[in-house]
């Protein structure tokens, strides 16, 4: 079975705005991304689940134009702040990379 | 475990240790983790790929200047370094920490700025696209850490007298 990290060709995280996390999952092909999407591997209740958050705080939203699915929620801890681990965010998104995604 | 019959021999000649060091130029450091398991599963390849961007660019800004860059794996080696027997991260996560010596602070605080530029962005045959692959957990990332020094003399002297090397000063209280 296919995992994101197999079917996406970028897969990158960084803060939107000081209290948020955004991640980007990129495809660089129709088929990958509609496979993707269709299976709802990348859904609020799995980030909610892996990243301890509440599923009432995740946004996940398909963007068919630019074959990427993009998920936002509240970061744990502003930017910045003392217990922050990483100011821009970019660290983030590893816990994705292995979803696996039913053929 | 008992030890006896020890003896103690006196030197005919009085010595004195001389134990000094020298400044070896002024050190800025930068920190950060990285957590991609494509970055950590091919580590020395983006570490060396760094290194050679790092002359590159910080070439002309430096100049003839001597500079160094010490970059130390945690969750590799960076505790153990070269007596480290265990030769891959195993974790799920490292942290690096790079430490800039130059001769001025504002030189190595110049060079560990373009570093964490490069480091943060260093690319990765895996993703197609600008990542940010390190996590800085402060902002600025980099850190000034003033003059560093280094162990330079171990001498034995042997003074005129026991007490020629040394001022005596006497107040009348």
């Amino acid at each position: 079975m296919a995992t994101i990290a197999d079917l996406a060709v970028l897969v990158r995280s960084k803060n939107a705005g000081p209290f948020w996390l955004t991640i980007d999952v990129m495809f660089d092909n129709d088929a990958a991304y509609r496979r993707v999407r269709d299976s709802e591997t990348i859904n609020r209740a799995g980030i909610a689940h892996i990243y301890g958050r509440d599923p009432a705080d995740i946004i996940v939203v398909n963007q068919d134009a630019a074959l990427a699915i993009k998920v936002s929620f509240p970061r744990p801890q502003s930017s910045g702040s003392k217990y922050d681990s990483d100011v821009y965010g970019g660290q983030q998104y590893a816990p994705l990379l292995s979803l696996a995604v039913p053929d | 475990m008992r030890v006896s019959g020890s003896r103690f021999h006196a030197d005919p000649e009085y010595t004195v240790k001389l134990e000094g060091v020298r400044q070896g130029g002024y050190s800025t450091v930068l920190m950060g983790g990285v957590r991609d398991p494509y970055i950590l599963a091919d580590l020395d390849n983006w570490l060396k790929q760094l290194d050679d961007n790092i002359k590159i660019r910080v070439g002309a800004m430096v100049g003839n200047r001597p500079y160094e860059i010490v970059t130390r794996v945690y969750g590799r080696n960076g505790v153990m370094g070269a007596l480290e027997p265990e030769a891959k991260a195993g974790g799920h996560e490292i942290f690096i920490l790079w430490d800039v010596i130059s001769p001025s602070q504002e030189l190595s605080r110049a060079i560990a700025s373009s570093v964490s530029h490069l480091a943060v962005h260093n690319p990765i045959r895996k993703w197609h696209g600008l990542i940010s692959g390190v996590a800085f957990p402060y902002s600025p990332p980099e850190l000034d850490r003033g003059p560093v020094y280094e162990f330079h003399l171990n001498h034995v002297l042997v003074p005129d007298s026991p007490t020629s090397l040394f001022r005596t000063e006497f107040e009348e209280v």
